[in-house]
């Protein structure tokens, strides 16, 4: 015999309130991290993007676009997370890889015969010239590389989001939610057709119901959590107790979406 | 790594003069002392370094874990003016002889200091190169992560405030030219003890020292 479904209204209201409370433990504290050293400015950048991401999440809440930005969520997480596994060397490189999106720019204006000035340009071209050697493919590396073709890495930590999560000890985060807000991301039928309602021959789009958002609000508060708790570790921010009494009670109150629910944020 | 035919003269001689130090007892490294210490100075320099690999195993276990694996040998010998200097190609981090047993240095200064070099060989392995233009970026780099982890040691307050310096000073602070100066006086103040002829010599490099100081501070020519 199946066990009564919850009332995903109700655990959708309590996800809401949680991640409320999270988004605004930082702020509220009036907490202010010293942003000496390169990896504290990553930290706080990716609290800020987070913190950002969780509002957008609060504003649209019944809408399946949430899932687009837990899925951001999850890359950001993973992103802080392998950064902080080697803090000062991949923040560096992290705050570097600017010289390759500049670089890029450099060559779109170029082909575009938009004019670059000329100071602009050198001052560009000497930061590739000191990092470029970083973010060099394997291709690349080996000289292998086509002539014209781009030679740097896509991503600045020259990883897949897969590569990411693995590192990070997130697969379950990368194989199940991940996966799921991706077919959303990618139009792809799995993310579509779920959202269709058919009556007949006439196809409806309705809105999203919570069943459908809340994991994306336990992905959100699951991301912005860390990321806060990574913050607080790292930084001796002294909000060791309300992070705790956080992640005690959302465990506790979201318990009968994780029970049920099969496709579950571990 | 590099190995003996790879390294430059430098990497050469303190792989030599590693080679012909006395070993000493401290977990986890392979920590040497030019020549053969006297058993008072070996004895307070393992307890030193002991005591500081605590405090690192403690409040930073992961930079810890990174130095074993980055710079798993220890020498200690006259370093120049700096406290300690990376080899991060051949695997060694050099410590002053002066420095580890010196009375005003604590275990605390210790483990900052290892963080410090840590960090430059993390850097190198990493593929970050120290030239003569990146030198105040990656020193300022080494001095924040010793801030985060002097933040994190009780007792460590007076460390935070002089990091806060260092990581807010100008970049000539932390140019390859300051750097020689400093080891010019170092080298001065040790000719001063040897006696009145090498006074004179003294005063000769502390003024040499000035005029040079002067010189890098004359407004740049039309």
């Amino acid at each position: 015999m199946n066990a009564e479904a919850p009332d995903y209204d109700a655990l959708l209201d309590v996800a809401a309130d949680y991640l409320r409370r999270v988004r605004d433990l930082l702020s509220s504290r009036g907490t202010k991290i010293s942003t000496e050293g390169v990896f504290a400015s990553l930290v706080v950048a990716f609290c800020w993007k987070q913190e950002d991401h969780a509002d957008a999440i609060l504003t649209l809440g019944r809408h399946r676009d949430v899932q687009l930005i837990a899925r951001s969520m999850i890359e950001g997480l993973c992103q802080v997370k392998w950064a902080a596994q080697d803090p000062d060397t991949r923040a560096e490189r992290w705050r570097q890889f600017a010289w390759i999106h500049d670089w890029r720019l450099l060559q779109r204006d170029e082909r575009a015969d938009k004019p670059v000035p000329l100071e602009t340009e050198k001052r560009i071209l000497q930061g590739v010239a000191q990092h470029g050697h970083l973010f060099l493919k394997g291709s690349a590396r080996k000289k292998k590389e086509k002539a014209g073709r781009d030679p740097y890495v896509r991503h600045w930590s020259g990883r897949s989001v897969a590569e990411l999560c693995e590192e990070v000890k997130g697969e379950r985060l990368y194989e199940w939610p991940y996966a799921s807000f991706s077919d959303w991301h990618h139009w792809s039928p799995g993310g579509i057709v779920p959202a269709f309602k058919e009556e007949g021959r006439k196809v409806t789009f309705d809105r999203a119901t919570a069943h459908e958002v809340l994991p994306s609000f336990a992905v959100a508060f699951q991301c912005l959590y860390e990321t806060i708790e990574l913050a607080n570790s790292s930084f001796a921010l002294g909000a060791d107790q309300d992070l705790e009494e956080i992640r005690e009670g959302f465990l506790r109150d979201l318990k009968p979406a994780q029970t049920h629910s099969q496709s579950g944020v571990s | 790594m590099r190995r003996w035919g790879d390294a430059d003269a430098d990497e050469r001689f303190r792989l030599l003069t590693f080679l012909f130090s006395k070993r000493l007892k401290v977990p986890g490294f392979d920590v040497r002392f030019f020549v053969y210490p006297n058993r008072r100075d070996r004895q307070r320099a393992e307890s030193r370094l002991g005591e500081a690999l605590v405090l690192l195993k403690q409040y930073t276990p992961l930079r810890l874990a990174y130095l074993e694996k980055d710079l798993p040998k220890l020498s200690i010998f006259v370093a120049g003016a700096a406290y300690a200097k990376c080899y991060a190609r051949i695997q060694l981090c050099l410590l002053d002889e002066e420095y580890v047993l010196g009375d005003q240095t604590t275990a605390i200064d210790l483990a900052l200091t290892l963080v410090h070099e840590g960090t430059h060989a993390r850097l190198a392995r990493a593929g970050f190169r120290y030239t003569d233009d990146r030198r105040a970026r990656i020193e300022r780099i080494c001095y924040g992560a010793e801030l985060v982890v002097a933040r994190r040691i009780p007792g460590a307050e007076r460390s935070v405030r002089s990091f806060e310096r260092s990581i807010a000073a100008k970049d000539t602070y932390y140019s390859r030219s300051v750097q020689r100066t400093r080891e010019l006086r170092k080298t001065a103040e040790a000719m001063k003890e040897l006696g009145w002829v090498a006074r004179r010599v003294w005063w000769f490099t502390v003024v040499l020292g000035w005029v040079l100081g002067i010189w890098r501070r004359r407004p740049p020519s039309p």
